[in-house]
């Protein structure tokens, strides 16, 4: 029996090993590629290493376009989406989870619909309206339209309505307002729901293309996806080592917060683990 | 002071009352106890002391203010949760010190209440510890501390030690007793364990199905019952309540504990101390106190060590009696019952109120059953 224990034991280890490496394979593909001369990229059979390691493909594709600009406006971007969106959830999902109030259900089901339609049908009549308000090819255009989020509203929503309902009564008792409950309280015992929900509206805006792409079309008030993808539109075909190079510009920054705030992250986890 | 009076409180949700016309004073520094069983209203009527509830009718008094429309804040209260309700993102010493903050205390001063009331509870070692590493008992006394800093005038809680064990839930009860002895302030507590309520009130009330059955001190509580539910509630195992042919319309309640067993050989059992003051009584052939007599026999006993409980088959009918005697008399033995007069309560059988003795309708009742009680032999043995 314990051989058989051992021997589930590997094949698990052995399984989860392949999912990890399928996931990973793409990446380390695109690292290697990012180093590679364009000879090496589209040699067949191909080559894992690269010959030399070229670093400065990295330095040629940052500077085959004002890609500092574009790299700021991916932060600025991806930050004021973040607060706008945390600013507008809280406290809608605050009333949504704790106040009884007319139309409450039904307003809900509304933002949970918003929820289930892509950008690629509303992207239209957003356009109009903001074309309306002179606000196309500005950052604007980019952050406006998604300065509240439906599925951080629900996210939210569920962490709070796990908060007994005892101890926002016992802080109303200790005379705080509904402001500090919502502030002080709630929000830091929803803080792992924060921290995934931040990580997922972050990367989904730092990666965004279809969004960007719509609303702007000068280099001023672009953002790194599309930098990247124009890296493709160089003159004699694609130079696959440079929009690679330029993919690692872009994944970067992710990693280096995956790396950074790893220990938060997991203990935001443990945490709601914890009662 | 803070006096708390409840005027006609009635209480509806959703077009279900559960609380009815609930009329209540609750004097200035007393030790109230709200008890009854589950669902009975205790909860929501503590609730809208604290104004976490709204009241559908009538008026809430604390002191000289009527506090219907006064959020739970203002009014001046702490309240201790069952399930503690301690701020778990912050540490022991803020979550002492939120209400002070909020009360706009200077910091000089708050840190020196905190030390005071962490000093007070034994929790000066932890301040700075997260609720979640804290004992049962340890977070119980966070939540009390929480609630003592702010100095209210009544303190509110709500089955505060049901989630204790045994010995700490002993060792607490003794210590909020003391609590309230240091601070003098109004305590409401509510149990729906009748044990914690007659050891800690000193004004119980008994509520059942969103009505007072009963406000009394805990003896007048156990010695005169208003009702049938009163007195079934309170003592363990409840009272015997027995129907029978003799006495229509009425029935007739028992204390298994003042019930006195004879063993045939005459050795008395089950001896309660108030049995001692009347056998010089019993043994006077002259005049001899009335009571009831009968022949019954054991049908079972759970021994439980200190006592003994028995269940007697008697031509009354059957009954549990609570025996304090270390001999123990076995199933089936047939055994002599004797109940004094003064032990025997009557009932309304249909509307469970209390029948006194007074009454004209239960002195008759009384005549049909009872007969001198004369054992001068066996009495001569009895004794514990
Ligand atoms: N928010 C509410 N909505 C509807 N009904 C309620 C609500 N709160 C309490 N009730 C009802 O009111 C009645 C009294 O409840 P309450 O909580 O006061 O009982 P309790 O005496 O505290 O009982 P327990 O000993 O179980 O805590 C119950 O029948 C309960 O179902
Ligand atoms: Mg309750």
């Amino acid at each position: 029996m314990p051989h058989v224990h051992k021997m589930l034991k590997w094949l698990e280890l052995a399984g989860m090993m392949m999912v990890a490496l399928i996931f990973v394979f793409p990446f380390v593909w695109m690292f290697l590629t990012s180093f590679k001369s364009l000879q090496e990229v589209i040699q067949f059979p191909p080559q894992w290493l690269p010959e030399t390691w070229l670093w400065e493909n990295v330095v040629k594709a940052w500077d085959s376009g004002p890609f500092l600009t574009y790299f700021s406006n991916s932060v600025l971007v991806a930050l004021s989406i973040l607060i706008l969106q945390f600013l507008t959830g809280v406290p809608a999902a605050y009333a949504f989870a704790r106040y009884r109030f007319k139309g409450r259900n039904w307003l809900f089901g509304l933002s949970l619909i918003a929820l289930m339609i892509p950008p690629q049908i509303t992207f239209l009549p957003v356009f109009l309206e903001l074309s309306q308000w002179k606000l196309i090819n500005t950052l604007w255009a980019l952050i406006l339209p998604y300065s509240a989020s439906a599925f951080g509203i629900f996210l939210l929503r569920q962490a709070f309505m796990q908060v007994p309902e005892e101890i926002v009564e016992a802080a109303r008792l200790d005379q705080a307002s509904e402001w500090q409950i919502m502030w002080n309280l709630m929000v830091p015992m929803a803080r792992p729901v924060l921290v995934t929900f931040g990580l997922f509206s972050f990367i989904y805006h730092w990666n965004d293309y279809f969004w960007p792409l719509v609303m702007t079309n000068q280099e001023l008030v672009r953002t790194l996806p599309i930098g990247i993808a124009m890296l493709k539109q160089s003159e004699g075909g694609v130079a696959w080592h440079i929009v690679m190079a330029g993919n690692l510009i872009l994944v970067l920054p992710i990693l280096l917060i995956f790396f950074l705030a790893q220990r938060q992250i997991i203990r935001a986890f443990v945490y709601s683990g914890v009662k | 002071m803070a006096e708390v009076v409840l005027k006609q409180i009635v209480k509806t949700f959703d077009r279900q009352t559960v609380i009815q016309q609930l009329d209540l004073t609750i004097s200035n520094g007393s030790f109230t106890v709200l008890v009854g069983p589950s669902g009975c209203g205790k909860t929501t009527t503590l609730r809208m002391i604290a104004g976490l509830e709204t009241v559908t009718e009538g008026e809430i008094w604390i002191g000289d203010q009527k506090v219907n429309d006064l959020p739970p804040g203002k009014r001046d209260l702490a309240m201790v949760f069952q399930n503690y309700a301690l701020y778990p993102t912050m540490t022991v010493k803020e979550n002492i010190e939120f209400g002070l903050k909020n009360r706009k205390v200077r910091k000089e001063e708050r840190e020196q209440l905190i030390r005071e009331i962490a000093e007070i509870v034994g929790l000066s070692d932890y301040l700075q510890r997260k609720p979640s590493t804290l004992s049962g008992g340890q977070r119980q006394r966070v939540a009390l501390a929480r609630a003592m800093v702010k100095k209210p005038k009544v303190f509110l809680m709500d089955e505060p030690l049901s989630n204790l064990d045994a010995t700490l839930r002993h060792q607490m009860r003794t210590e909020l007793i003391e609590l309230h002895k240091q601070l003098g302030a109004t305590f409401i507590y509510v149990t729906h364990d009748q044990v914690e309520a007659m050891s800690m009130g000193d004004q119980i009330v008994v509520m059942d199905r969103g009505r007072i059955q009963q406000t009394a001190s805990p003896m007048e509580l156990y010695q005169e019952p208003a009702n049938r539910f009163v007195a079934r509630f309170i003592g363990t195992p409840s009272m015997n309540i027995l129907t029978l042919p003799d006495l229509p319309g009425l029935q007739l309640g028992i204390r298994p504990e003042r019930v006195m067993l004879i063993r045939e050989d005459g050795s008395a059992f089950s001896f309660h101390a108030e049995w001692q003051r009347t056998k010089p009584d019993l043994q006077r052939a002259d005049n001899p106190p009335e009571g009831i007599s009968a022949e019954g026999v054991i049908l079972g006993r759970e021994v439980l060590g200190a006592e003994t409980l028995y269940k007697v088959q008697t031509q009354l009918g059957a009954f549990a009696v609570k025996s304090h005697s270390d001999l123990l008399l076995n199933q089936d033995e047939k055994v002599l019952v004797r109940l004094r007069k003064q032990d025997l309560y009557f009932f309304d059988a249909a509307a469970g109120q209390r029948v006194r003795e007074q009454d004209a309708f239960a002195r008759h009742a009384l005549e049909a059953i009872l007969s001198p009680l004369t054992e001068p032999a066996v009495l001569g043995v009895g004794g514990r």
